[in-house]
């Protein structure tokens, strides 16, 4: 009985050439220096890809899904972390990726840019962020980003 | 010169042993104590000499030439339980001996040695180890290696790359962690570590043992993951021979896209067995000829193996083993997109890759008394392989590898619940290729180990193995492998076994100094590489357990790796390839076993419909160095086998499954290496076969096999672009005489 159901599972299927990807990825490590900041001011960690830079409306551009992030925060206290995104819209050019940390409460304004790809640390307001073209389904992109606590990077938010 | 003194040491013992007094006769019949039919294959062994023999087709065996003294006369099989009895014999006496075995329906293979390096009975290992007979796998039409592990639950295989409980990725076959013996001895290629699965004998082989953990601690380099090692038959009493022929053809891909016409493969194995007085020979042929589902795939391959046993006295034996295996293949890396799956992506598959393995192996076996013995043990692996082009000037990838092995080893057994298993071992790689230069790699070791038995239901195995090693242009290291294994028979049934050990891979000479330009990829050398290194734990419980009134044969097993300074290919910031020690690494899981019977008894001597096995592997693999999942390892591995008896024959249902690797080396895509190299999904693979008894039906000694592989033609992928072998209709015949 057991073997007839798993059998029933295996099915027919697999791959399948006519169904090709239309979905690209973004991947790549996060890697972390310096002292990490306090475990009360650590409430969420994610990489955000934007396409314009600097972001005209940072809030807009994410609830719009024109900006996406990784669904699972990264982890804390470790000296890196692989991440990926998921890009559906194709092609497009992303041209500022950054590590965001929630550092307060409020989902909405307490944000910062911990680091940026392209810009690494000490990276000044001089640095221009690294772009990044998506362009063919089923390929996987790869940007690395590092992150130094100690010495952050030029802020896009007010 | 040198020869001629061998020679003339072993006349002197053909002499010493010419002269010996004619002993005793020891005539057994071994049969079946529940229905009294003769067994055949039945193993008959005098515990402290190497004398013994297999039953023949009329379950008789006769030893002849016995020392007088008392002796424990050990008789195993499988499926039975093992036969012990103790009997003293006088010179001139011929002694008959009815062996009656009980059947031990579950199934276990009895007797193992590669957990100690002698033979012991499974439950006295204090480590999981599948045990695997040869003969119903040889009724697959399986022709490598690779074929047969992937049918042993924990393990999985990448390609080249074999993985136990996770232990191993994908990195076309370099540095293996997982050691393949060949009757213990070390069979990795002197270059890059690798596994040559076609190298080894499988018509002449018998069983499969694979250890699952650390086992440096006797082994030495390499076995981080676990070890194989394949047994190969002893050679029978009588004249024996045994073929194998089959056929098959792949079937037509649903998809338009990938048909690229009909094709098949065929091979045909041959063994033969005899002995001539003190001398016994094992010989086995193979031919195989692939025509490959994939175009520039194809393959041609053979193999001779062929060993000779020589009694030279009672308690002195010398085996000497001789393979040699030639493969010519096509040049198949990776496939051009999804679409075009059957068709090559690499630019250099039009080449031609042309490899030889070859080995030449001695054991020399001696029983000092009925409690010392030694083996010396000795081997010459030679592999290479060569690329080529018609036309082309010879540049291409090529490399000769020699690895050399030497070890003696002791066992002593001081008290009657105690035995000191001690050796010294030394392994040279030489290596004459371009691609990695002219080098020279040596390990030298000592190991130590006591097995207590005096604390019954308590058995105490501890020891600890110390390697050294030196490669040229390399800093030379120590490594020192420690090992605790416990195993308890506990009053209410269950028998719990614990293992603790540590376990190290040395770089191979691949690893340290690759210097090529293949296939779009650049590798570059890195000779500051260290040594891989691990602990791994494991926690186990079996027990026969009665369900619907059959017995079953449940094992559990949970275990932890710690691994450290994992050697893993990564590309560099210019697309090059370098081996780096970069992976810090934590495998945990659970592995469950389960073998036995359901449904009424429809034949006699069966106590079930259907003989059923069951396993299922639990995996956490954590890469801790990235905080995410290690690449090219699933999480579920299953396996599920169903044998239903019809009389004349069998029917045999085999499912496998592992769920889809999350991970993958994403620079196959994000580098454009590989079009759609992220295409993967889960492994569901169905196989079915139909097993005919010429005697039960013809009276002839035969068997006919037809056989469905992907039964429901699924596709998928086990490395990046590389389509895995669709639906295949198999016929075999195959029988003895």
């Amino acid at each position: 009985m057991l073997l007839l159901v798993l059998l029933l599972l295996a099915g027919c299927g697999g791959l399948d050439p006519t169904v090709l990807p239309t979905e690209a990825y973004i991947t790549g490590t996060v890697r972390f220096r310096g002292a990490w900041p306090p475990v009360d001011s650590l409430q969420d960690l994610r990489v955000v890809a934007f396409q314009n830079y600097p972001p005209q409306d940072v809030l807009g551009e994410v609830l719009s899904g024109k900006a996406l992030f990784t669904a699972e925060q990264l982890p804390f206290f470790v000296d890196s972390a692989a991440y990926q995104l998921r890009v559906e819209k194709l092609p497009v050019t992303f041209r500022y990726i950054v590590v965001a940390q929630q550092y307060g409460p409020d989902l909405l304004r307490h944000w910062r840019v911990v680091g940026i790809y392209g810009c690494p640390p000490p990276a000044d307001t001089a640095c221009q962020p690294g772009s990044l073209q998506v362009q063919e389904a089923g390929r996987w992109y790869r940007a690395d980003i590092e992150v130094d606590f100690e010495h952050l990077p030029p802020q896009p938010f007010p | 010169m040198r020869q001629l003194r061998w020679l003339a040491v072993l006349g002197t013992a053909g002499m010493l042993w010419a002269q010996q007094p004619p002993g005793a006769v020891l005539q057994l019949v071994v049969r079946d104590a529940a229905t009294a039919q003769p067994l055949s294959g039945a193993t008959v062994r005098l515990q402290g000499t190497v004398l013994g023999g297999i039953s023949r087709r009329d379950g008789t065996v006769r030893l002849e030439r016995i020392p007088a003294g008392e002796y424990a006369l050990v008789v195993s099989m499988v499926g039975y339980r093992v036969w012990q009895r103790t009997l003293r014999l006088q010179a001139g006496d011929t002694v008959r001996v009815l062996v009656e075995l009980e059947p031990q329906p579950v199934g276990l293979v009895p007797i193992v040695v590669t957990a100690a390096k002698r033979a012991q009975t499974l439950q006295e290992a204090p480590v999981s180890i599948s045990a695997v007979e040869l003969a119903p796998v040889l009724e697959r039409s399986y022709s490598k290696l690779d074929e047969v592990l992937r049918t042993i639950p924990g393990v999985t295989v990448n390609r080249d790359h074999v993985s136990i409980r996770g232990s191993s990725g994908f990195a076309l076959g370099v540095g293996s962690r997982t050691l393949l013996l060949l009757d213990g001895i070390p069979l990795l290629s002197g270059d890059s570590g690798e596994m040559k699965f076609d190298a080894l004998p499988l018509m002449a082989a018998e069983r499969i043992e694979v250890l699952k953990g650390a086992a440096s601690a006797l082994y030495g380099t390499a076995a981080l993951g676990g070890v194989i090692n394949v047994i190969t038959r002893e050679p029978s009493e009588q004249p024996q021979g045994a073929f194998r022929l089959y056929g098959g053809v792949y079937g037509t891909p649903r998809f338009e896209q990938w048909r690229i016409g009909r094709r098949g493969f065929w091979g045909a194995d041959l063994r033969y067995t005899q002995r001539l007085g003190p001398v016994a020979l094992l010989s086995s042929a193979t031919v195989v000829r692939d025509e490959s589902y994939r175009l520039d795939d194809d393959s041609f391959r053979w193999q001779l193996f062929s060993k000779l046993t020589w009694r030279v006295s009672p308690p002195t034996a010398l085996t000497v083993l001789l393979q040699h295996a030639d493969d010519d293949h096509g040049n198949w890396l990776y496939w051009r997109s999804l679409q075009e799956a059957t068709r090559p992506g690499n630019s250099d598959s039009p080449q031609r890759v042309r490899s030889w393995k070859s080995l030449l192996a001695a054991e020399w076996r001696q029983f000092w008394s009925t409690r010392l013995n030694s083996t010396l043990r000795t081997g010459v692996y030679r592999t290479e392989f060569r690329n080529r082009l018609p036309g082309a000037p010879d540049t291409l990838p090529a490399s000769v590898a020699y690895s050399l092995s030497a070890e003696w080893q002791w066992g002593w057994q001081w008290q009657p619940n105690a035995l000191l298993t001690s050796g010294v071992h030394s392994i040279g790689n030489v290596v004459e290729a371009p691609i990695y230069g002219e080098r020279r790699q040596w390990l030298l070791a000592a190991y130590v180990q006591a097995e207590l038995g005096m604390l019954r239901p308590l058995g105490i195995t501890a020891g600890a193995r110390l390697d050294w090693e030196r490669t040229q242009g390399a800093a030379e290291h120590l490594e020192l492998s420690p090992r605790l294994g416990i195993v308890y028979a506990s009053w209410f049934g269950p028998q719990f076994r614990f293992a603790l050990g540590r376990a190290f891979r040395a770089p191979t000479v691949a690893e340290r100094f690759a210097q090529l330009r293949t296939a779009g990829f650049v590798v570059r050398p890195n000779p500051q590489l260290k040594a891989e290194r691990g602990w791994s734990a494991e926690l186990g419980a079996a027990d026969t357990l009665r369900f619907a009134g059959k017995p079953w044969a449940v094992d559990v097993a949970v275990f932890h790796s710690d691994l450290f300074d994992l050697i893993e290919p990564g590309f560099g910031q210019d697309a090059a390839i370098q081996f780096r020690n970069v992976t810090r690494a934590r495998v945990q899981g659970v592995e469950f076993n389960a073998t036995g019977w359901v449904g009424p008894s429809l034949w006699a001597n069966q106590p079930g419909a259907l003989r059923c096995e069951l396993a299922l592997t639990l995996l956490n693999p954590r890469d801790l160095s990235a905080n995410s999942v290690l690449k090219y390892r699933s999480r579920w591995l299953g396996i599920a086998r169903g044998m239903l008896p019809l009389g004349f024959g069998e029917l045999h249902l085999e499912y496998r499954y592992q769920s889809r690797v999350e991970r993958i080396d994403e620079e196959f895509s994000t580098l454009g290496l590989i079009r759609h190299a992220d295409q993967r999904v889960p492994i569901h693979v169905v196989e079915l076969r139909w097993t005919l008894e010429g005697m039960a039906l013809v009276g002839l000694p035969v068997q006919l096999s037809l056989g469905v592989r992907n039964a429901f033609d699924y596709y998928y992928t086990e490395v990046p672009g590389n389509l895995a072998a669709p639906r295949q209709f198999v016929l075999q015949l195959s029988g003895g005489w």
